[in-house]
Parts: C-alpha cells; structure tokens; sequence
C-alpha cells in the first residue's frame, strides 16, 4: 500500500505523541529508575522522535511530487511573460516605424484636432493589433 | 477675419490642446507602480534559504545530543532531507521568477519613448513660431499617447498572468506554506524536546555544582536559539500567507489592474509583506 502525504503526517503525530508520554514518564520517575533505565528510556524517547521526523521528511517528499504540476504551470507561465516583454519592444519599433508619433506631431504642428485625434488613434491600435 | 479673431482662434485652439493632453495623460497614468512593489517584495521573500538549510540541518544538529547508537537513524534521515534541497530551493525560485515576471510587466520603464519623443521635440523645435512651452506640451503628449498604448497592452498582459497562473500560484504558495509546518516549524518543535531532554538529564545526573550551572547556560542558550528558529519559521508562514492574499486580490481585480483602490490595497500589502519578512531574517 503506498503511503499517502496524511498518512504520513498522522504517523509521524502518533510517534511524536508515545515519545511526548515516555518523556513524561521517565521525568516522573526520575529517581525511581537507574541509570541505564534512565539511558533506555531517552534512547526510545530519541528514537521515536527521530521516526515521527523521518515521517514527516517523507510527508515532504510527497508534497513535492504532489505539486509538480503546479510549479511546473507557474514556471511556464513566468516563461512566457518573459516572452511577452520582448514583445513589448516590438511594439515600440512599430510604433516607431510606423511613424505614429511623427504623425501625432505633424498634427499637433498643423493644429488640426481631427488628425490629433485620428494619429493617436493610430497609435493606439498599433500596440493593440500587435498584442492579440 | 480681424486679427482678434485669429488670435481667439488660436488660443481656443491652444486650450483644447492643452486639454487633450491633461485627458490623455490622466488616461494612461496607471499606476502600475504598487503591483510592482508587491512583486519586488515577494521575489525578495522567495530567497529565504535559510529555512532550506536549516530543514536540512535539523538531522545533524540532533547528534549533538543523542548517543552515537541512534547516528545511524539521523544520518538516513539527513539524505532523504540532502535529496529535497534542491528541490525546495527550485520552487523557492520558481516562486521568485513567477513575481519577477509579475514585476517586470508592471515596470514603468519597461518601454522608454526617450528616443521617439526626443525626434519630435527637435521637429517640433525646428518650426517657426513655435514657444519653448508649446514644444514642451506636445512632447509630453506624444509621451503620454505612446504610453497609454503600450499600458494597455501591459495591463492585458498582467492580466492574462494572473488570470491564468492564479491556481497554480495559490496551490504552489499552500505547498510552500505546507512545508513550513511539517518541516522546520515541527523541526523546532522536536529540537526543542531533545534538547531540553538533553540537558536536564546531564544537569541533574552530574555530582559537580559548577557543571551543573554551565550545563543550564547552554540548556538556555540552546533553547532560546531554537525558539529564534521556531518564531523565524512561524513568521514566515505568515509571510507566505500575505503574498498569496495579494496575489488573490489581484486575481480578484484582474480587470480593474490600474484602481487607485487597488494600488492603495496592494502598496499596503507589500508593506506588510516587507515587515514580516524582517522579522523574519
């Protein structure tokens, strides 16, 4: 049966929770017991905690297979907003070859409102064509 | 037609220009600025490496306190946790190139008209009868037209970002924030139980007073360094809580990139991100 990331972490709980109550118990009787009791007992104490954190380092390792995906998908999408902004520069060439703020000013030179309005309407469609 | 009437001309002329630049500068003034900051500050939060090494770490710092007998069990332990650093540090780094992505597509210097806008002031420039205030006005206005058209298209951009990463992002920040507990928040949880197990039973098993009081310095000093990295872990969780509440807001204003609502809110956010993150470091 493969271990699942909830199985995991509820293993690695019930570990953590008997090595808690072990720890109690060797506080509580501390001068009731010898000291290679004492030493038997912090070894389990230890070695059970050691096991709920190896449980926990495989709950991690299934969180990171389990979101993959996503990461991979967030990577591409950051990929391609790179992509984008080269783009970008594309819109500058063409809107300066296209000579749409040359024509906005030789509108504004002739102090025609019409063509004012129509240039940056060129403009504004030269960077609008080009990204869809 | 008298010469008054010319020069009423021209100035009625002159106002409307003057007109078309304030409505086509206020059109394309989208402040971009505050989702810029947020991704800058996200990015920066995404370098917490630290926590990577400390993950790592937590079988080997455990040795100081237990016998050579359980070596065995940390040193497996620390392989597996070896094997996963780089896989933790790549998705800190996808995280960081997703909000630098972000940032850069909300940068206003993303596109500079310097050169285009300086052409057509020394056009402009170069015509008789043209004022020093009227080159000024219309270079800016053919600054602002080009502007307003490469901020539309920016604005779609981000938009189509957000809108298509949103889940991936939200499901990558849960991971993150998942790994947070499970890892070095537990982990200074269990340090602090060893240690403390350590310690104690060293102080009250030893005969001589002066070891007993150094051994309780270290007991606290150790516990108090485990504690920083416990409250560092914490605080980061809630880092990461920020980042993804910010993202989901602009998830939810997608359309509406450019609110001064939204600048207000996300610059806020970004300021939080920020100070948690100090606590943090």
């Amino acid at each position: 049966m493969k271990l699942t990331k909830d199985d995991a972490l509820e293993l690695a709980s019930c570990f953590r929770e008997v090595a808690i109550q072990l720890g109690n118990y060797l506080e509580d009787n501390w001068s009731n017991l010898g000291p290679s009791q004492r030493q038997e007992l912090q070894n389990e104490e230890f070695t059970l905690l050691n096991a709920s954190s190896q449980m926990r380092t495989k709950a991690v390792g299934i969180l990171l297979d389990e979101e993959e995906v996503s990461f991979a998908k967030l990577q591409g999408a950051a990929r391609k907003a790179k992509t984008a902004m080269k783009k970008i520069k594309k819109v500058a060439q063409v809107l300066e070859l296209a000579g749409g703020v040359v024509g906005l000013a030789a509108a504004i030179l002739s102090r025609d409102l019409g063509a004012i309005v129509t240039n940056a309407k060129a403009v504004y469609d030269a960077a609008s064509t080009l990204s869809a | 037609m008298t010469v008054d009437v010319l020069t009423g001309m021209a100035r009625a002329i002159r106002g409307t220009l003057g007109l078309v630049v304030v409505v086509v500068m206020t059109g394309c003034t989208s402040d971009l600025r505050a989702i810029r900051e947020f991704a800058t500050v996200s990015a920066e939060s995404a370098r917490y490496e630290e926590l990577v090494d400390d993950y790592v770490g937590f079988p080997q710092r455990k040795k100081l306190y237990q016998g050579p007998t359980l070596h065995p069990q940390l040193e497996d332990e620390h392989k597996a946790r070896e094997f996963q650093r780089n896989l933790l540090l790549l998705r800190l780094g996808i995280i960081r190139e997703y909000m630098d992505a972000l940032g850069a597509l909300a940068a206003d210097d993303l596109v500079v008209f310097d050169q285009q806008v300086e052409g057509l002031t020394q056009n402009i420039s170069a015509m008789p009868g043209v004022s020093k205030e009227e080159v000024e006005t219309y270079s800016g206005l053919g600054k602002a037209l080009s502007k307003a058209a490469t901020n539309h298209w920016r604005q779609k951009e981000l938009r189509d970002l957000i809108e298509n990463s949103h889940g991936a992002f939200d499901s990558a920040i849960n991971m993150l924030k998942k790994f947070v507990q499970v890892g070095p928040v537990a982990d200074a949880d269990d340090e602090r139980i060893v240690a403390n197990r350590y310690y104690k039973d060293a102080i009250r098993s030893s005969n001589d007073s002066g070891a007993k009081i150094a051994l309780e310095e270290w007991r606290r000093y150790h516990l108090a360094e485990i504690k920083g990295r416990a409250i560092s872990a914490t605080d980061y969780v809630a880092v990461l809580e920020e980042i993804k509440g910010g993202h989901q807001r602009l998830y939810d204003q997608r359309n509406q990139l450019d609110s001064k609502a939204l600048a207000v809110e996300i610059r806020e956010i970004a300021k939080q991100v920020k100070n948690l993150y100090m606590n943090v470091k």
